[in-house]
């Protein structure tokens, strides 16, 4: 028996790619036509390094790769529904064991790397699952057995066992982008800063610390953008980069990051402010096997010591949100009910510390050097010595920072788990023996495997929301990760952009934005 | 005169291997490991192994450090860990508007600096001398970055009279230039001011020197002696400081970079470093190096042009 | 034991010898203002705790970008700290770096100097062209990869800075030391059969020790730009030590909103680096005259 399961919504996107250019300039102005020009100047905060599905990390790596590759399925950029990419539809077998999926035809590499087949499909996760690939997401997939392709447009996947959360594997971003069999084995070394795609962008140049080319690509499956050519400019300085928006320089403000910088361009005329909530948190990891902190009252101490309102009130001046545990509101799964809060209350704090016996605990945040989180630990540290631990903050530059966190030998540091609406993403990664270090559990939390493997076999969303709540429920009392605030998304453009759609990856993408003369 | 070329070239090329001996292991003693920063956040065990034997990070130090110097002897210095690309190719690339940055902040110098020194000079003494002393005190007195902040504040934001952006994505030279104002400005500024003090005191050396008192004895127009006889001595020291300040100046160059977001090698090598990219890092300290070396020697050889008695030395 | 007139006329002579020098000094109107802009500073960054009129770190969100008070002279920053507090705080920072920068950098210049100033051969070639390899580099830069070497505590930042000087002091002090080597007290000193070690701890260096302090001077605020430099591009001193480097670091995002953070703290860069300046140009006039040729050149 084969089931059809389509999530509503699905096809959609098909339809609306076919007339995009009429759809949008009927809704938004009219879309400068023609005659050159249409270059769309998007500010990037740090620089590329890395664009190789396989490795990619870091969000300007990976909003630059969402313009370049596609993938079977994607995330709908406006409500994070899955929606189709490449694949027309899909099939799930009984047993949720097998998934099948019909390929759009006619679609070609850039550069003239040829068709796009089921091979390609076959090749790019193969690619992920061998080790000697080195992929950072080896992991994600695991349970997957076999890739079968009966035909060019048919691929096929066969799981070890049911799993609900499979389709999130698949979907654009990550290990999901598609790579082509040729480019990759032709390109060899050099891919990384090469990458061929079927995506609405074709790679042409990096410039190293200054800007990243993209142009339009004219056989894009989805409809041809009506830009002629996308510049991501690095520019460092918010401040600097504000300005430049004011004045013209930029179009669109990526990584809007400093509340007095938003506060500021939300006062000025023709510039639009965009926000969202994003799909994580920024957390406190607190290492569970080093000294006082193996103590579940000092832990739970420090969470009453932080006024993490004030934090949000005001340093960030009302920009984030409060967050009860690693799972933000945007995902499918979340849930607060029964989850531990713990309120700003020093004196509760004070009392814990001394029912643990501790006294004269140096205490040690590790942060990188990226603002805001070279910054706002500052006024953390500052809380906890007000009940009497005497904390400091060490901010290291990202080098040293990857290296002493990943060496696991770090009291605390500030982690953010970046990524897709898959609540596997945060959870594992913070929680899961399989992430101690030189995995993100620098907590070496251990109490959370069974759980995590119980929620991947749930047969439907209800199923896995209850089993993420019990987790929750239990990581939050435990406290191994303190959650500070839920991150939100800030990005600012000027008059003559339209169609601009922010999504809550923590990534920009500019393909269905068109310009408009002002 | 061959044999002095030789020797020339002799002492550059030691001088480059020290250079980069020095880069090589200052880079290998930074704690931090190209790998890891390359596959970031969730790298797993075995991509990192995998990853640095790919690299040759697994030798011993000594063992890569003869590796990399006897493929720089054929001119070859590696591939950036981070893009896979040559990393000459990579410096090379940087190096246009880092030229472009250093020459046009020099000539600003120059233009402000020279003219500035020999007016405090002929006038020693006088209300225009403390004036433009304190001034010339004031401009190395500043932060370059800050000054830098302040000059966006003032002419991109409050005036909107140039960009923000030091450099500019779209091709063209007047736009290219507009652009290059208000950087080459502040870079150029902080330089001049010891220009200035350079060229004043050289300039007061040489207005002492007894061929000057004849000529001013024998009725020679001030203004002859000035430019033609005392400021053509004072060349000397002038062109001296261009060639020390200029590898101060591309040190400064790395903060004005950073502030008007331009590219350049300055910028290129830092995030080299913050990359921990060894290669990147040791091939643009080699050109880094050999442009204040080549500039230090080519100053030698115009000062003989000027002066014909330091040739024989 | 009784005087005797011969030591009574010397007693005099030299107090009448240093009035002397005291006067030079004195009528050095330069020399004078660096002299007391510095003594000034060294008075506040040695009372800052009792002149300032708040905890330089104390954290208070709720009152964070306040403008200039009664209370809060220049305002409070994005963590409500006063930032008249932290400015003050922060003399004291700046001046350790510029006092201990010089102090690593001018001990290990002048010896690497002085050595290879006199002692010739292939020790003063090999020395020579060390200094000269390293003087290639810029410093900055130098100083920036040693920062990230050994991680950006004060500690650190001060010895790198200092590691990355020391050659152009050596550069001085070997060319001073290159002009004094030929006079006849040191071939004096070298037939009553003086060691080379002691001919230049005796007499190489202090002879030649006026225009590297003079350099040293200049050095003193090199530093604390370099200091500032290294804050503003994440390098700096950790937070939330209040160096004026950190102080225009963290100002720059409010730049627009509260401009008076980052221009205050670029003023007491200023302020302190044309003080020390004068009193090095103060120094070089009073000490000896003839060594502006000298030093020049490098300054």
């Amino acid at each position: 028996m084969v089931e059809m399961r389509m999530p509503p919504g699905f096809g959609r996107r098909g339809l609306l790619a076919g007339g995009a250019g009429l759809a949008l300039g009927g809704a938004f102005g009219m879309p400068v036509m023609a005659q050159g020009g249409r270059t769309l100047r998007v500010r990037f905060g740090s620089d590329i390094s890395q664009l190789d599905p396989a490795r990619i990390f870091q969000n300007e790596n990976q909003s630059i790769a969402s313009h370049i590759y596609s993938g079977l399925v994607q995330y709908d950029q406006a409500t994070n529904a899955i929606v189709p990419d490449i694949a027309t539809g899909y099939e799930v077998s009984a047993d949720g064991t097998t998934w099948t999926f019909r390929l759009r035809p006619n679609v070609t590499w850039h550069k003239g790397y040829g068709p796009f087949t089921s091979d390609d499909v076959k090749f790019s996760f193969e690619r992920v699952l061998d080790p000697a690939t080195g992929s950072l997401y080896r992991g994600q997939l695991a349970g997957l057995r076999e890739i079968q392709t009966p035909d060019p447009l048919t691929v096929r996947f066969v799981l070890e066992a049911a799993n609900s959360g499979f389709l999130h594997k698949l979907c654009a971003f990550n290990q999901g982008w598609l790579v082509s069999r040729r480019a990759v084995t032709e390109i060899g070394e050099r891919y990384s800063m090469n990458p061929i795609g079927t995506g609405p962008f074709v790679f042409e140049r990096w410039t190293t610390g200054n800007e990243v080319r993209l142009s339009a690509n004219a056989d894009y499956f989805g409809g041809a953008s009506t830009l002629n050519e996308v510049v991501f400019r690095i520019v460092r300085d918010e401040t600097a980069a504000a300005i430049a928006l004011e004045n013209r320089e930029l179009d669109i403000f990526y990584a809007l990051q400093t509340p007095e910088v938003i506060e500021r361009l939300r006062r000025v005329q023709g510039v639009s402010v965009l926000d969202r909530p994003a799909n994580n948190t920024v957390n406190l990891v607190l290492n569970t096997t080093a000294g006082p902190l193996r103590d579940i009252r000092v832990r739970r101490a420090m969470a009453h010591a932080m006024n993490r309102r004030a934090l949000i009130d005001g340093f960030f001046r009302g920009t984030k949100f409060e967050a009860t545990s690693v799972l933000t509101s945007t995902f499918q799964e979340f849930s607060e009910e029964g989850v531990p809060r713990y309120a700003f209350d020093p004196d509760r704090a004070r009392a814990l510390l001394r029912e643990a016996n501790v006294s004269n605990f140096r205490f040690e945040i590790t942060t990188v050097g990226l603002n805001p989180f070279d910054r706002f630990p500052v006024a953390l540290a500052n809380d906890l010595q007000q009940v009497g631990i005497q904390a400091t903050v060490r901010v290291l530059e990202r080098g040293a920072y990857v290296q002493a966190r990943s060496s696991g030998n770090v009291q605390s540091c500030i982690t953010a788990v970046v990524g897709p609406p898959d609540p596997d993403s945060p959870l594992v990664t913070l929680y899961h023996t399989r992430s101690h270090p030189p995995g993100l559990n620098t907590s070496r939390y251990d109490r959370a495997d069974d759980l995590l493997a119980e929620a991947a076999r749930a047969p439907d969303v209800a199923a896995r929301r209850g089993v993420y709540n019990r987790l929750l429920r239990q990581t939050m009392d435990d406290l191994p990760v303190i959650p500070l605030y839920a991150d939100r998304l800030f990005i600012a453009h000027g008059p003559t952009v339209a169609g601009f759609v922010q999504n809550s990856l923590f990534t920009v993408n500019v393909a269905p934005v068109s310009l408009r003369t002002s | 005169m061959l044999f002095h070329v030789a020797r020339c070239v002799g002492q550059l090329a030691v001088a480059l291997v020290g250079i980069v001996t020095v880069a090589f292991f200052l880079m290998r003693a930074i704690p931090g490991d190209p790998a890891l920063y390359m596959l970031g956040d969730f790298a797993t065990v075995e991509a990192l192994a995998t990853l640095r034997a790919r690299l040759g990070l697994d030798l011993p130090v000594w063992q890569q450090y003869f590796v990399f110097l006897f493929r720089a002897v054929q001119g070859d210095l590696g591939t950036s860990v981070v893009t896979g690309q040559p990393a000459l190719t990579e410096i090379w690339a940087a190096v246009p508007p880092s030229a472009a940055l250093a020459v046009s902040g020099m000539l600003v110098a120059v233009v402000i600096g020279v003219p500035l020194g020999v007016v405090a000079a002929v006038r020693q003494g006088s209300a225009v001398d403390v004036a433009v002393m304190l001034v010339a005190l004031g401009g190395i007195s500043f932060p370059v970055f800050w000054v830098g902040l302040v000059a966006i504040l003032t002419f991109s934001h409050a005036l909107g009279l140039f960009p923000a952006l030091g450099a500019s994505s779209d091709a063209g030279f007047w736009t290219a230039l507009h652009h290059m104002v208000l950087p080459a400005m502040v870079l150029g500024l902080s330089v001049s001011a010891y220009i200035a003090r350079l060229t004043r005191s050289a300039m007061l050396e040489v207005l002492g020197v007894d061929h000057i008192r004849v000529a001013r004895a024998m009725g020679v127009p001030e203004r002859r002696i000035v430019w033609k006889l005392a400021f053509r001595n004072a060349l000397i020291p002038v062109l001296a400081v261009i060639g020390v300040t200029f590898a101060w100046s591309l040190g400064n160059a790395i903060l004005v970079e950073a502030v008007f977001s331009r590219p350049g090698l300055g910028s290129t090598i830092l995030k080299a470093i913050l990359a921990r990219d060894y290669q990147l890092v040791q091939a643009g300290v080699l050109v880094l190096a050999a442009a204040v070396v080549l500039l230090n020697t080519a100053l030698d050889l115009l000062y003989g042009a000027i002066d014909p008695r330091l040739r024989r030395s | 034991m009784s005087a005797t007139a011969e030591q009574i006329d010397a007693d005099a002579e030299a107090a009448a010898r240093r009035r002397a020098t005291f006067r030079r000094y004195t009528r050095h109107p330069g020399f004078m203002i660096g002299a007391i802009g510095i003594a000034l500073l060294v008075l506040v960054a040695l009372l800052a705790p009792w002149i300032a009129p708040h905890s330089p770190t104390r954290t208070d969100l709720m009152n964070n970008l306040a403008p200039p008070s009664a209370t809060f002279w220049l305002g409070t920053d994005q963590f409500g700290r006063c930032v008249a507090s932290r400015l003050i705080h922060g003399a004291q920072v700046s001046l350790q770096v510029g006092f201990f920068v010089v102090l690593i950098s001018l001990s290990l210049g002048t010896v690497i100097g002085a050595v290879a100033g006199y002692a010739g051969g292939w020790v003063e070639r090999a020395l020579v062209a060390v200094i000269d390899i390293l003087l290639a580099f810029p410093s900055f830069l130098l100083a920036l990869a040693l920062v990230a070497a050994r991680g950006n505590t004060l500690d650190s930042i001060i010895l790198a800075v200092a590691i990355a000087y020391t050659p152009r002091i050596a550069a001085v002090m070997r060319s001073v030391v290159l002009t004094i080597r030929p006079r006849p007290f040191i071939e004096a000193s070298r037939a009553i059969g003086l060691t080379p070690w002691k001919i230049v701890l005796r007499h190489v260096i202090p002879n030649a020790l006026p225009p590297v302090i003079v350099v040293a001077t200049v050095s003193a605020a090199t530093a604390i730009l370099a200091e500032a430099g290294l804050s503003f591009l994440g390098l700096g001193v950790q937070p939330p030590t209040p160096t004026w480097g950190n102080v225009i670091a963290e100002g720059q995002t409010s730049i627009t909103s509260n401009p008076l953070i980052s221009l205050s703290a670029g003023l007491c860069i200023a302020y302190t680096v044309v003080v020390l300046n004068l009193l090095g140009d103060g120094l070089r006039d009073t000490l000896d005259p003839q060594m502006r040729r000298n030093t020049g050149k490098l300054l």
